[in-house]
């Protein structure tokens, strides 16, 4: 009978320590120009979620992640396709749900790796590098964000000058996007210029957190230079232009046709 | 020499060695003495700002060289661990740090909604991010909303254009009377509200005809669906001027089922708030009936003060709408009674300025204006993509009874009766083929009588008693046919219009000074055939519409003046361009020629007061007319950022003129023929933005206007020219828990100038300041005051100050107290100066003295 109770109350005493694992979700608005290079201004926003629990992390559009669900088994892929067709025909196309951001960036600590899956000409990829080790400078600057006091940081990263805001209270050295490495989380992070831009607007305990990426086969491998040079050749593809109304992109007084240089406006990383 | 090198460089090597303090430690889990991976190790200085940080490696161990560690200490943290600090002033490195399990408490903020978001043409405002403390129904709360505006009137604009459509929850229920909704709803029982833009109500003409307009829609938060909802104030106490007992009162029902929506109000006070005002329909088109009262017997009216600060009133009104959604359509009724007393005294002095010299008249007013106003409306809606039917009976039975005394240079007492009986049916249909065909009918009738009995006694003993009476009966038949290809849209209309009206006044006396006949018998009927053919382009960014109507009609006055056919033909052209979702821009102009008021076709005299009678005019005439407008809009709801401007330029051109001749104290206006232009510009713009570090937000307003025109008095010619300009900022913002503001200041300047002489600018300027304080959750304190400073001649000044308080105790969800104090300084008159085109009007006015008002509100 002992034996019982005392089996019992471990089962009690587990379960509750299960429950207590410090998983947090943060919310970020990631503002960036249009993928089209069409504009220099961080027009477009999206919502991401960072989930972490300190030593892994997944960082993900909850938009996107609900259809990537939906179409990774065959069945709920064909499903959703018969939905999408039944709306188009009814003339109700707003019902659809629609993806918002489109990449994913996991990190793991216990073996150093970070992936990133993205799209480029409608092509799902996923590429590898290492976890980085990203060489912080920390300033005395502090700002309040979300109720945290947060310190400033600044650094160089794939390309481009970061200033991230790190909440020391939250203990988990990691971020939005790809960056992380600082003693707190970083609840801001913008790079030089502002064209891209990452604000927490909340965060929360999850209880049932999901780290696995929907349909992780269906992503292509690829090197994170050929990735993003891909991309920029996608630009000169006129299918990609179709419809976005006009060919020619008037900036500061002057004309460029279908997209503007790379000195103006670039992808989120610049070294490729 | 070598030994002093030596000795340097041991010297450098030991200063740097000293300079550097190597902090190394292991991090260690207490529990099962294993090592702990990735916790951070932070050396915070004696200010609290970070010197070195580290994370733990794979043996839990980490390493970090600073200059000097004096008054520093270490901070280990990680998840699910206690966070562990150590005075680094007196430990030896390497150390070991053991951690205890511990939660790490999240200050958790829930994802937040914007407080603006847009998608596509909607734009949603949260509410709860506007409201304050202090605010109790949703308009209170649509004020503060950048890129809205409501009017003193409540009427609603969105970027500078009046609303065409009120929605709860997606159904017109109230159609333009929504200020029902907007003073009634609790903002606590709205979730949003949403702007469509370019909101085209009529589905069948999605897509084919564009609307610059923008409709509201009030999203309920989910306790106010699908259930009655209550609410109600009773409130009494005490006023110091009139002397004697003031009560506030209102009891609000709403029910917004999915196929049943009813709202219905009770209210009355006497505490100046004007509560017909809050029944008027903004969307009420002008009547086809076209009568206007020749008799205007009106207490004075008091420019640049609150209505509240001047109405002594007693006010009730009870309105109840309901919508039936019946199939694919809906039905409505909306029944409103208003009773309004007003009483008013006033001392006026007015100036005439003739080129003989001035002329001045004293009196001084004490009046009673009783007014009652039944109105019914009856309407079947079938709103499809397909299809559009539309049927609107409408009946509108007004009373206003006025008397009036006035001393002075012509002592006497007036009183005039003036009911208005309306009756009115519109019936309209549209039915899309193929998706590119339109078909529309649509059939109006109208009738309306308009009766006016006017008696003035004077002081000698003479009676003038004017009777007068007019009634007009208007059909209008028309079908319309339209066809859309690839964005282009082309229609013609066609109709008949026919008009009847007849009227007749008699004043069998007659002041003796005024030559003149008192008796009219007169007939103005007409009969037009009109065409519209109208073109719109609507491809992608870019709308550009051409209405091009021509009619020809007959007038037929009875043998008052003699019969006229006339050709008309008024073409507009409106171009629209939106090149993305922030900017839109708009070019207007039109020009044409339309007949001139028929109410103006009286050979004989009618009396409009005391002291005033208007002629008639002997000829037909008709106005020619042109007009441009420029106007743009943009917004960044992101920034919650809206601005919008316009500037307006209008000709007009009359072959008559009105005149002023006086006859002794009498002043009698005739029309002669004179070539009469008029030239209008106006321009005005508006900046919103909210202030989100305080949930507020701000407003900066500006506008111009030049009025310049021709006129005929004592045979001599006279231009005279309006200037005028007005600046206005409004601000507020919840800064913190306890405390709340807004403030709001108008400035304003005018000059009137005539043949060239100008009179000296005139301004006033209004500053309102109200702070809300919360101290304790339940209890809440406001103070507020006005301040009103005049010009009343050239630097001549009047200066105003009005304060208010109120404080409200909350003893639960449901029953709230209030107590409020208005004009506590107690200010009883005041004096202001205006001037109309050819006179000055110098008054005095009395003001609701010190109130006290002890308030209980439930809800349910």
């Amino acid at each position: 009978m002992n034996r019982l109770l005392t089996s019992i109350i471990m089962y009690f005493a587990v379960m509750t320590a299960m429950a207590q694992t410090a998983d947090i979700e943060v919310s970020y608005r990631y503002s960036h120009p249009v993928q089209t290079m069409r504009s220099a201004e961080p027009d477009v926003t999206n919502q991401y979620i960072l989930l972490t629990d300190g030593s892994r992390s997944k960082f993900y559009s909850p938009k996107t992640e609900y259809i990537d669900s939906i179409e990774s088994t065959p069945e709920g892929f064909e499903k959703f396709n018969t939905f999408k067709r039944i709306c188009y025909e009814k003339k109700q196309s707003d019902q659809i749900p629609r993806v918002d951001g489109s990449f994913y960036v996991t990190k793991s600590k216990s073996n150093y790796r970070m992936l990133t899956y993205d799209i480029a000409s409608a092509t799902k990829f996923r590429w590898e590098e290492q976890l980085p080790n990203i060489k912080w400078n920390v300033t005395d600057s502090t700002m309040n964000l979300l109720g945290y006091e947060c310190f400033m940081a600044t650094a160089d990263y794939h390309g481009r000058k970061w200033t991230a805001w790190f909440a020391p209270e939250i203990p988990v050295s990691d971020g939005p996007w790809k960056l992380c490495g600082l003693p707190g989380i970083i609840l801001q992070a913008e790079c030089d210029g502002g064209q891209y831009r990452f604000v927490a607007d909340g965060i929360q305990q999850v209880r049932n957190p999901e780290y696995k990426i929907y349909g992780n086969e269906n992503w292509d491998p690829i090197k994170r230079e050929e990735f993003w040079r891909l991309r920029r050749e996608c630009l000169d593809n006129p299918s990609r232009n179709r419809g976005t109304g006009g060919n020619t992109i008037v900036y500061k007084g002057i004309n460029y046709t279908k997209y503007l240089p790379k000195n103006i406006v670039d992808y989120i990383e610049t070294d490729y | 020499m070598n030994r002093i090198v030596i000795y340097l460089l041991f010297l450098a090597v030991a200063v740097s060695a000293a300079a550097q303090v190597n902090v190394t430690g292991k991090v260690i889990d207490k529990e099962n003495n294993e090592p702990l991976v990735g916790a951070s190790v932070i050396v915070k200085g004696a200010d609290g700002k970070i010197k070195k940080y580290a994370t733990s490696k794979g043996d839990g161990g980490f390493t970090m060289s600073l200059p000097s560690v004096t008054g520093c200490r270490l901070e280990v943290s990680m998840m699910s661990f206690a966070k562990k600090t150590i005075s680094l002033d007196s430990v030896s490195f390497p150390i070991t740090v053991y951690m205890e399990p511990g939660t790490t408490l999240l200050k958790e903020v829930t994802i937040k909604a914007d407080r603006i978001r847009e998608q596509g043409d909607t734009i949603t405002y949260n509410v709860g991010s506007f409201a304050q403390q202090q605010d109790r129904s949703i308009g209170d709360v649509l004020k503060r909303m950048p890129g809205i505006n409501v009017e003193q009137s409540g009427k609603i604009q969105y970027q500078g254009e009046d609303i065409n459509k009120f929605y709860i929850e997606g159904s017109d229920l109230l159609g333009g009377k929504y200020g029902i909704a907007t003073n009634g709803i609790s903002h606590e029982d709205v979730g949003a509200v949403e702007v469509m833009e370019n909101h085209q109500p009529m589905q069948v003409l999605s897509g084919i005809s564009f609307s610059d307009k923008a409709a509201i829609n009030l999203k309920l938060k989910n306790k106010a669906k699908a259930t009655w909802s209550f609410h109600g104030d009773a409130g009494g106490g005490y006023s110091w001027q009139p002397d004697g007992a003031i009560w506030d009162g209102e009891l609000f029902a709403m029910a917004v089922m999915p196929n049943f929506q009813n709202i219905t109000t009770f209210k009355t006070n006497n505490i100046g708030e004007d509560l017909s005002a809050q029944a008027t329909d903004f969307f009420a088109s002008r009547r086809g009936t076209d009568l206007s009262r020749y008799v205007g017997v009106s207490l004075p009216g008091v420019p640049n003060l609150s209505r509240k600060r001047t109405l002594f009133n007693r006010s009730a009104l009870v309105s109840t709408n309901a919508l039936w959604k019946l199939g694919c359509g809906e039905f409505k009724t909306q029944i409103d009674y208003s009773f309004n007393r007003i009483t008013a005294e006033a001392a006026n002095v007015t100036t005439y300025f003739l080129n003989d010299g001035n002329r001045v008249v004293t009196e001084s007013h004490n009046g009673v204006d009783r007014s009652h106003s039944l109105s019914g409306k009856f309407i079947y809606e079938l709103n499809q993509k397909t299809a559009f039917i539309n049927n609107t009976l409408k009946t509108n039975i007004d009373w206003d009874d006025v008397r009036l005394a006035t001393t002075g240079s012509l002592p006497n007492g007036q009183s005039a009766k003036l009911p208005d009986y309306y009756v009115s049916n519109r019936f309209k249909m549209i039915k899309r083929f193929k998706g590119k065909h339109l078909v529309t009918f649509q059939s109006v009738n109208e009738w309306e009588s308009l009766p006016q009995n006017l008696e003035c006694g004077m002081l000698n003993g003479e009676l003038f008693k004017q009777n007068i009476s007019d009634h007009a009966f208007f059909t209008h038949e028309s079908a319309a046919y339209a066809f859309n290809m690839n964005g282009v849209t082309l229609s013609l209309e066609g109709g008949i219009k026919g008009y009847l009206r007849s009227m007749d006044s008699q004043l069998p006396q007659l002041p003796e000074e005024i030559p003149g006949l008192t008796e009219n018998v007169v007939n103005t009927n007409y009969l037009t055939v009109y065409a519209t053919p109208m073109f719109e382009y609507w491809i992608r960014r870019v709308n550009l519409s051409l209405n091009l109507p021509v009619s020809y009609a007959h007038y037929s006055f009875d043998k008052a003046i003699a019969n006229h056919d006339e050709v008309y033909f008024s073409p507009s052209l409106s171009f629209n361009w939106k090149p993305n979702n922030r900017f839109s821009g708009t070019l207007r102009g039109g020009l044409g020629r339309s007949p001139m008021n028929l109410n103006l076709i009286h050979p004989g005299l009618i009396m409009t007061n005391y002291r005033t009678l208007k002629s008639g005019v002997d000829d037909f005439y008709n106005s020619s007319s042109q007009n441009v407008s420029a106007s743009f809009s943009y917004k960044h709801t992101r920034h919650g950022l809206f601005a919008n401007g316009r500037v307006m330029q209008s000709w007009s051109h009359v072959p008559y003129t009105m005149a002023q001749q006086l006859y002794g104290d009498y002043v009698v206006y005739s029309y002669a023929d004179a070539k009469n232009d008029g030239k209008m510009l106006m321009a005005m713009g508006n900046i919103g933005k909210t202030l989100d570090f305080m949930r507020g937000s701000c407003n900066v307003n500006g506008s111009f206007s030049r009025n310049e025109s021709h006129m005929l008095s004592q045979q001599r010619s006279v231009n005279s020219v309006r200037t005028g300009w007005s600046v206005g900022g409004k601000i507020n913002g919840n800064p913190c828990r306890w405390f709340s503001f807004d403030y709001r200041i108008d400035y304003s300047d005018s000059r009137l100038t005539m043949n060239g002489m100008s009179e000296s600018w005139l301004s006033t300027m209004e500053n309102e300041l109200g702070l809300t304080f919360i101290p304790h959750s339940k209890w809440q304190w406001t103070v507020s005051g006005e301040h009103y400073r005049n010009e009343l001649t050239e630097h001549n000044y009047k200066d105003i100050v009005m304060l208010d308080t109120r404080l409200t105790y909350q003893l639960n969800k449901r029953i709230e107290f209030a107590a409020s104090l208005t004009n506590i300084l107690n200010k009883r008159s005041y004096n202001y100066t205006t001037y109309s085109q050819l006179s000055s009007f110098e008054s005095q006015r009395w003001l609701r003295g010190r109130e006290l008002l002890i308030s209980i509100s439930l809800r349910k």
